[in-house]
């Protein structure tokens, strides 16, 4: 999404231009939940992170507050501080067993040993420092550049990259532990 | 082997694994989106006004300001004042704004920490100051850990403001009611947790300098006390406030001396680098006292909190007595019991700030804002 565009959609939401309110609800809202989504693996509750999510931004707005621009990373942003803390307050989440692949998959081990995988890999995440999670899932889910992280995350594209670096080395070792106890 | 992780296949792969999803369920994406629609017209209604009258309170206010000197041609004073406003403004303004990213060996440093200093004296909510220390602890813990990496030794200045932060936001958050304190102390934990894996991932290896190493091992003796402090408030408030209440006392009387070695030595700091190297060997004894301390304290209290009170009166004498013997400015290695520090996870602003330098000697400042180590 063009960033000018995005500057002028968010004056208008300062102003509570409900046009502009529903077209970055639209824009962004679909991104947002399958972002939640890979890293809660439970369908209600990346619904719940959405609604959560523009329900703070309406009040932020409202309160004279809300991004000053790069309203994309502001959304990202919200929405993985909701997922941290979702997984502060509950050590484990309820999985959605058929929510990995796309219309339940035919074959039901296949699916069970997909899911298995990314429940590995959720959890993983979540041992890492909350700066490495957000760029490794923003980066390897997601697909975004580093200088895009970079920009979000008001940071240097050099730390972005040793976060990176820190935080894969953190999760390979993380992935050995947890195989080896599986073994 | 060890594979590089960025060249790991497997751990790529299992990665892009989680770009599969299923699709999302039409019926609760409408349920959500009609929910959005709902809270924003409700909004819509009871806010737009608001903005334009406030924009117009703001452009009288405005309005006065500017047509004040047409008006009042007579007061040359006037625009002498308007104009030394609007120039410090600027200079002042931009600058810190610049500054806001340096480093402590940069020249806008200074002004970092000074602009720090002033958001703490400025905010008098005890939970907008407990937010401030902890953001700018967390500077602070960000600086020393980029030196570290870069192979440079954080100055003692940094470690005390690093130090005399911590303790002060644990010093506020004990002021907080119960309730207060509990949230205040989770996120403190937080944070500190977070904190020290980044030591712990911080790449030095038996082959790097010493001196790095003993700060990094410093640093998270620091942490570790600081969390010690803080489980330990969690499990009793009353405990913690115990502790911070002895420690003020033995602060008070001990502490004076000390607290103006801790400015003789800050001052003196730039030039006599060898003192500095001096205190790092007397770290390692510092070091060890602390670690005797916190062995003393969990056993204290597993007896009763009135002995464990003495006890760690008598404990934290020694450790000053060992501080004093070990510097030669009265104190200030201080890796003391001190609290900690944070960031700020729940809301996706940018981190704020620190306070400043400080009355190093290992246990917490009274002063909340209290910079510049004044008693």
């Amino acid at each position: 999404m063009n960033s000018t565009f995005d500057d002028e959609l968010l004056k208008q939401a300062r102003q509570f231009d409900l046009s502009a309110l529903t077209a970055i609800y639209d824009q962004y809202n679909s991104g947002l939940y399958y972002y939640a989504l890979r890293l809660l693996g439970n369908r209600t509750m990346a619904e719940d992170c959405i609604s959560e999510t523009f329900s703070h931004l309406l009040q932020a707005l409202r309160n004279g507050g809300g991004p000053k621009n790069n309203l994309k990373g502001y959304l990202y942003r919200s929405v993985h501080n909701w997922v941290t803390d979702h997984y502060r307050q509950k050590a484990t989440l309820d999985v959605d067993m058929d929510c990995e692949l796309p219309d339940s998959h035919p074959d039901t081990d296949v699916q069970v040993e997909h899911n298995l995988a990314c429940q590995q890999v959720r959890t993983a995440l979540q041992a890492l420092t909350p700066d490495q999670r957000q760029v490794i899932t923003l980066h390897f889910l997601e697909g975004w550049d580093l200088a895009e992280i970079a920009s979000s995350l008001h940071k240097p594209i050099g730390a972005i990259k040793s976060l990176q670096h820190r935080g894969l080395q953190s999760l390979q070792k993380y992935l050995l532990e947890a195989e080896k106890v599986k073994l | 082997m060890k594979t590089e992780p960025q060249k790991d296949p497997i751990l790529i792969e299992r990665l892009e694994k989680m770009q599969v999803t299923a699709k999302r369920d039409p019926h609760a994406a409408a349920a959500t989106r009609a929910a959005f629609l709902a809270e924003a017209r409700n909004m819509v209604k009871g806010v737009s006004p608001r903005p334009r009258s406030r924009l117009n309170d703001w452009m009288a206010a405005i309005g006065v300001v500017l047509a004040a000197p047409k008006k009042m041609r007579g007061a040359p004073m006037l625009n002498t004042v308007l104009t030394m406003i609007v120039v410090l403004g600027l200079a002042f303004g931009g600058g810190t704004v610049a500054a806001q990213t340096s480093q402590p060996d940069d020249t806008l440093y200074p002004l970092k920490i000074w602009s720090e200093e002033t958001r703490i004296s400025f905010s008098s909510d005890p939970e907008t100051k407990f937010q401030l220390h902890l953001q700018f602890a967390a500077r602070r813990m960000e600086e020393i850990r980029t030196m570290l990496q870069a192979g440079e030794l954080p100055s003692e200045v940094v470690m005390l403001r690093l130090q005399t932060q911590m303790e002060n936001a644990l010093n506020l958050a004990a002021q907080m009611p119960d309730d207060q304190l509990h949230a205040s102390l989770l996120q403190l934990q937080d944070r500190l947790q977070e904190q020290e894996m980044d030591m712990e991932q911080l790449e030095l290896n038996e082959d790097s300098d010493p001196a790095l190493l003993q700060i990094r091992d410093r640093v998270r003796t620091m942490l570790r006390d600081q969390l010690h402090l803080c489980q330990s408030g969690l499990e009793s408030p009353e405990m913690l406030r115990e502790q911070l209440r002895n420690r003020e006392q033995n602060q008070l009387q001990g502490g004076g001396q000390g607290q103006e070695g801790n400015l003789n030595q800050e001052q003196n700091q730039n030039q006599n680098q060898n003192q500095e190297q001096n205190q790092l060997q007397n770290q390692d004894s510092d070091d060890n006292l602390n670690q005797e301390q916190n062995q003393n304290q969990e056993q204290n209290q597993n007896q009763n909190q009135n002995q464990n009170g003495q006890n760690q009166e008598q404990n934290q004498e020694q450790y000053q007595n060992g501080n004093d013997n070990g510097s030669p400015s009265g104190d200030s290695n201080g890796a003391g019991p001190g609290p900690g520090d944070g960031t700020c996870p729940n809301c996706p602003c940018d981190g704020c700030d620190g306070d400043g330098t400080g009355s190093g000697d290992g246990s917490g400042n009274p002063e909340p804002g209290g910079n510049g180590g004044k008693p």
